[in-house]
């Protein structure tokens, strides 16, 4: 009998897609599936415009992380004019590129990882969302919230002339110096973003890892997949957003390869399937063995958790202290999906402590912040951790400057395999002899929620809040259960 | 808290077609009312548009607006409450769609929170792909859109 049950709303996620699983004759998964269903290629729209455009324009592709696309582009447009930044210019960046992290890691954590450990995954859906949360933890941890922002909000304010589409770095170097009022400023903020982020840290460990149920569900098989890790580090293997090598590890922790951004072709090959419009990035050397997990299989994943994995470690010491404990309890490398909350929240104190370092570096107010651009531009790639993960960016241009070739890898599309996993494993787990409920429900979402998709990243495309639709099918290929948003 | 006056908000994406349109009459308004009246152009959706309203008595948001059926080009003058009532999906870039953000901060940001919000939506067809410049139809809403606005910050 044909069942259809409209649940809404479903607020919490960026980007266009559908989760579609299939039931076999018993009632349990056969098979699911994470689709992307629209599709408007960037990339088009940037071959025949001069290159030094692409950091203003790239950020458009998503307001969520435009500061992501914005470092990873300059950084490309550097390489394809040979360009070699002063020191000032690198570090006002990356303080710039730590600051934007505070940002984004804790509204996703506030706004999307913490309703569903502190209203509770089974909570009522109209409840389980960042009012509900607040409803729980009180507004004056919400004023917290609120205020970390605005001081982030400010300082990127200070340093790119606006906070959202920024202007901060140009090709060669950064819009401008800084003046010492601007860093004094700069630092009485970062230390109130210290704070802010013991704070969260506290609220993930006092909520979730004194809950030995959550902790149960977070190490149990349902959100577990032994795969690759993929991640920049520095020259002393710590984790970088900003800079540094892209390092590979294997399920066992292993470091499988290092390479440098520019020969990331020579390492990542992207395979295509004709039900989604996002490729499926896998490992050249190891092939493209289908959407599965272990050590023959050119899976990887990209993102917090990735970052956690690969890295020696932390350079900042109270996000080193916390990365021991997640090491101690998740084991490295940590395979448990839900971990991705937990190494979020780590990065976050490990930002707001790099901007206080760097606050204090007598580089940060030098007076030589960019450097003329003399080469003849040709090919360039420009490679940052976004929030989400590895963010890639390759230009080709003529000898003018003008782009012939544009490529794009970003995290949503390396973690495209890592997430259909997922959804199909805790669907599988979850649902069984066709019993499905709005809660069991929600534990599918999480599977995916933990990466944290963007898909007008994904697929470039129409960038906004699209809806997400969950489609249950039966053995006869009729929709029994159909959750939409508005 | 004392607050200030009005801040106008245009809300959009240059490069896709006619969601620049609410970009594009903050622009025109900050050229015709210069420092009267506090006019930002803005990229992004969500929590960042509530945070953007803090501290000021009203807010006027200007948006490309999808309504199924509407001819583009339409001019619709909306208050939060509609939203609430009839959702209208804004399109541009959202980090939380706009009615939960905005019930988010007032919620927690009470006393400065805007005693008043009025959205003013222009009607577009659904963007097919990245494109700069606005349609004529869109176009040709703008100056009559920048009058209600200007009339509506007399109120």
């Amino acid at each position: 009998m044909k069942k259809v049950v409209t649940i809404q709303p479903i607020t919490r996620l960026e980007g266009h897609g559908k989760i579609s699983i299939f039931l076999d004759e018993t009632g349990n998964v056969k098979d699911a599936y994470y689709q992307v269903v629209e599709f408007r290629g960037f990339e088009r729209f940037c071959i025949g415009r001069p290159v030094e455009e692409m950091p203003i324009i790239t950020p458009r592709i998503c307001g969520v992380c435009p500061w992501a696309h914005h470092m990873a582009s300059a950084k490309a447009v550097d390489a394809v004019y040979g360009a070699e930044l002063p020191k000032t210019a690198k570090k006002i960046r990356e303080m710039a590129y730590n600051i934007f992290y505070i940002h984004d890691h804790s509204a996703v954590f506030y706004a999307l990882s913490a309703p569903d450990f502190v209203v509770g995954p089974d909570a009522p859906r109209a409840e389980r969302n960042i009012l509900g949360l607040i409803g729980k933890i009180g507004l004056e941890t919400g004023k917290k919230v609120i205020n970390a922002r605005m001081v982030a909000t400010k300082l990127l304010e200070k340093l790119a002339g606006r906070a959202i589409i920024p202007t901060c770095a140009v090709p060669g170097g950064v819009s401008k110096p800084l003046t010492e009022d601007d860093r004094k400023e700069i630092e009485e903020g970062a230390k109130k973003l210290v704070d802010f982020s013991q704070f969260t840290l506290k609220i993930f460990e006092d909520v979730v890892l004194k809950n030995q149920k959550y902790l149960d569900l977070i190490m149990g098989d349902v959100y577990k997949h032994e795969t690759y890790y993929m991640g920049l580090v520095d020259e002393k293997g710590l984790v970088n957003y900003y800079d540094g090598k892209v390092r590979v590890v294997d399920p066992k922790g292993r470091i499988y390869t290092e390479f440098h951004p520019k020969d990331y072709l020579n390492h990542i090959g992207e395979h295509v399937e004709t039900w989604t419009y996002l490729k499926f990035p896998y490992l050249k050397s190891l092939g493209w063995k289908g959407i599965v997990d272990g050590e023959t299989s050119g899976v990887y994943r990209v993102g917090p958790l990735g970052r956690l994995n690969v890295a020696d470690g932390f350079a900042t010491p109270l996000a080193q202290e916390a990365y021991e404990k997640f090491k101690e309890i998740l084991g490295k490398p940590a395979h448990a999906t839900l971990g991705y909350h937990w190494a979020r929240v780590i990065e976050i104190l490990n930002a707001a402590e790099r901007v206080l370092e760097l606050s204090k570096d007598p580089d940060i107010t030098g007076k030589d912040f960019r450097v003329p651009l003399t080469n003849t531009p040709s090919e360039g790639v420009g490679i940052v951790e976004a929030p989400r993960g590895t963010l890639i960016h390759h230009y080709k241009t003529d000898q003018n400057g003008i782009l012939t070739d544009v490529n794009l890898i970003v995290a949503t599309t390396h973690n495209n395999a890592g997430i259909c996993m997922s959804v199909k494993k805790a669907s599988q787990q979850l649902i069984r002899g066709g019993n499905v409920n709005d809660g069991l429900l929600n534990m599918i979402e999480m599977a995916f929620r933990a990466y944290d998709p963007c898909l007008a990243c994904g697929t470039h495309a129409l960038p906004g809040q699209m809806p997400l639709d969950v489609c249950i099918y039966d053995a006869n290929g009729r929709l029994v259960v159909e959750i939409k948003r508005p | 808290m004392k607050k200030k006056g009005i801040i106008v908000i245009g809300l959009g994406n240059p490069i896709l077609g006619d969601d620049a349109v609410g970009l594009v009459v903050a622009s025109e308004l900050k050229r015709r009312l210069g420092n009267l009246v506090n006019i930002v152009e803005l990229c992004a959706g969500g929590l960042t548009v509530a945070e953007t309203m803090l501290g000021y008595r009203k807010a006027i948001l200007v948006d490309a607006l999808i309504e199924e059926g509407a001819v583009p080009g339409k001019i619709l003058r909306l208050t939060f409450e509609d939203l609430k009532v009839t959702p209208k999906r804004f399109i541009g870039f959202h980090d939380m769609d706009l009615v939960t953000s905005i019930e988010l901060i007032k919620a927690i940001e009470k006393e400065s929170f805007p005693d008043e919000i009025v959205i003013f939506g222009i009607t577009i067809q659904k963007p097919g792909c990245y494109q700069e410049g606005l349609s004529e139809c869109v176009k040709t809403a703008i100056p009559k859109c920048v009058e209600i606005i200007e009339k509506e910050c007399s109120l």
